[in-house]
């Protein structure tokens, strides 16, 4: 069944098709939540939100990438929890190496070929980046994350949230240049070869 | 340069910066936008040095591992009627009920429109002597602005004004029913209250007082102090003159209700205006000896005052249009609004 026939079919209120459409994206829509917010539990939230939503909203989906209006409304849902919270930064770098088990360090996440130190040092990595995405302006992270987490085309990014091209392309640059100067300051923290000089 | 500003100054280049590596690496940049920064980089390692550091930090954030879904996020069955959001149904209905409206507002401006315009051509009809020629319908503000300039060439005293202002206000009814009377070329007294200020000792004759019992308005004290020194019959008769031909209802309204108006020979004159102008008949505007000779430099600050006095006055009727304009705009904006809304 394509795409197009499932979301006509949740329009005339058939959830069972809806909910084969949150089966396709619930991964993408799970990430997004949980790079923007660095919390497992409020990223579930968040994404359940978003769900809801977005089948509550169907009839207003007037054809275009259901993808972008996913995001868009994963994303607004993510704003609502930040908002809801004021969440100061989920992950801190107090949390380095304390043997918490998270989405990160959880080793059936990483490639099976990687050896046990190896996947530490990726497991750390991932953290240090989670810690400095959190710093960013909630415009630039969700800009950052829709990018270079879910891959998404400057012009999907647009679409998802609302704003002109030269906007996504600005907070864009903001964010990465923040970003690499925040991974910069946690150098000595990082694995050598992780290093960005 | 302040530290401060150093600092700023610094951060916004390398914003800047950033802003054209993060492109450059996406792909994003323009043939000569790219080839300027190749250029740049080629003769600067600094700025390369940003740029890997730039591009590793990217390539960090995209190898970050996905994080599996902690449970399935589908909706339950029972969860949920058929999707029906509460803004959606009122917009559904919003979009034909703001065109509705438009349509309504639209309808009652013309049907005002051309009442006003229907009375305004009544009026006038009335006031020309039979076998005049209609004059084409013209802004009615420009009425206003004439009627001041009557009135104040008129050389009318402070006390004047406040009545004379009453009658272009009013607009054509009140107007229309004096200009009817002048017709005849009598001035009949109307019954309302005498003006509170007649003062003008032997300006304002009788007939005068009586026919300008218009209300005043409180526009009116504006011009009250206009004790300039009026112009010259002669000048008076040509700004008259200058006056479209179609202000003459209006004009005449306010002629009919200025009590400074020396005498019933002043209607008369007008009249005789209005249909033929005769410069020497005009000239009997004159006001009392002594105001006419030192006009000329008043002349333009009088005109100036009569147009911002133009601006101002605002009747009824034509606040009523202007609002129901600016109604059916913004409901016809709303509509437009409302059909893309339930497109989407």
């Amino acid at each position: 069944v394509d795409e197009a026939s499932l979301i006509a079919a949740a329009q005339q209120g058939r959830v069972d098709a809806f909910n084969d459409l949150v089966l396709a994206y619930q991964h993408q829509v799970y990430n997004l939540a949980y790079r923007i917010l660095g919390d497992p539990a409020a990223a579930a939230d968040a994404a359940q939100e978003a769900f809801i939503s977005a089948y509550r909203h169907i009839v207003e989906f007037r054809g275009g990438s259901f993808k972008s209006y996913l995001l868009r409304i994963a994303s607004n849902a993510c704003y609502d929890e930040l908002r809801r919270h004021k969440r100061r930064p989920a992950t801190s770098f107090e949390d380095f190496g304390d043997g918490e088990m998270d989405a990160e360090a959880n080793p059936a996440l990483v490639n099976g070929s990687a050896g046990p130190e190896e996947h530490a040092e990726r497991a750390e990595m991932a953290r240090a980046i989670q810690v400095c995405i959190e710093t960013l302006p909630a415009d630039q992270r969700t800009t950052l994350v829709l990018s270079d987490v879910e891959g998404l085309s400057y012009e999907e990014i647009a679409e998802t949230t609302e704003v002109a091209l030269g906007t996504v392309k600005s907070r864009l640059a903001r964010a990465r240049g923040k970003l690499r100067d925040c991974l910069r300051a946690q150098e000595e923290l990082l694995p050598a070869r992780y290093r960005l000089e | 340069m302040t530290m401060a500003r150093w600092f700023t100054k610094r951060d916004r280049e390398h914003e800047r910066r950033d802003e054209l590596l993060s492109a450059y690496l996406d792909g994003q940049l323009g043939a000569e936008e790219r080839a300027r920064l190749e250029a740049q980089l080629a003769s600067d390692p600094a700025l390369r040095v940003e740029l890997e550091a730039l591009r590793r930090t990217v390539a960090l954030v995209r190898d970050l591992p996905r994080v599996p879904v902690p449970r399935n996020f589908i909706l339950p069955q029972t969860m949920v009627a058929r999707p029906r959001p509460v803004l959606l149904r009122s917009r559904r209905l919003l979009a034909p009920l703001l065109t509705t409206a438009t349509s309504i507002a639209a309808l009652l401006l013309v049907v005002v429109l051309v009442g006003d315009l229907l009375s305004a051509a009544t009026g006038r009809r009335l006031a020309l002597a039979p076998g005049a020629p209609a004059a084409a319908p013209v802004e009615q503000p420009q009425a206003v602005v004439t009627t001041v300039q009557v009135e104040q060439d008129a050389g009318t005293s402070a006390t004047a004004p406040a009545l004379a202002m009453g009658a272009p206000t009013e607009e054509t009814p009140a107007a229309a029913g004096e200009e009817s009377r002048l017709d005849q070329g009598t001035l009949v007294a109307t019954p309302s209250p005498p003006p509170p200020a007649p003062a003008t000792a032997g300006a304002a004759p009788e007939e005068g007082t009586s026919a300008g019992s218009a209300p005043p308005q409180p526009a009116a004290p504006t011009f009250g102090a206009v004790g300039t020194p009026a112009p010259t019959p002669t000048q008076a008769a040509e700004m008259e003159r200058a006056a479209s031909p179609a202000t003459v209802s209006a004009a005449e309204g306010a002629v009919a209700a200025t009590p400074s108006l020396p005498t019933v020979e002043a209607t008369v004159t007008l009249e005789g205006y209005s249909v033929s102008p005769a410069p020497t008949e005009t000239a009997r505007l004159a006001p009392p000896a002594g105001e006419s000779g030192e006009a000329a430099p008043g002349d333009e600050r009088l005109e100036r005052e009569a147009g911002a006095a133009g601006h101002v006055l605002v009747s009824p009727r034509r606040g009523l249009e202007i609002a129901l304009g600016l109604a059916a705009l913004a409901l016809g904006a709303g509509a437009v609004w409302a059909w893309r809304a339930r497109r989407r």
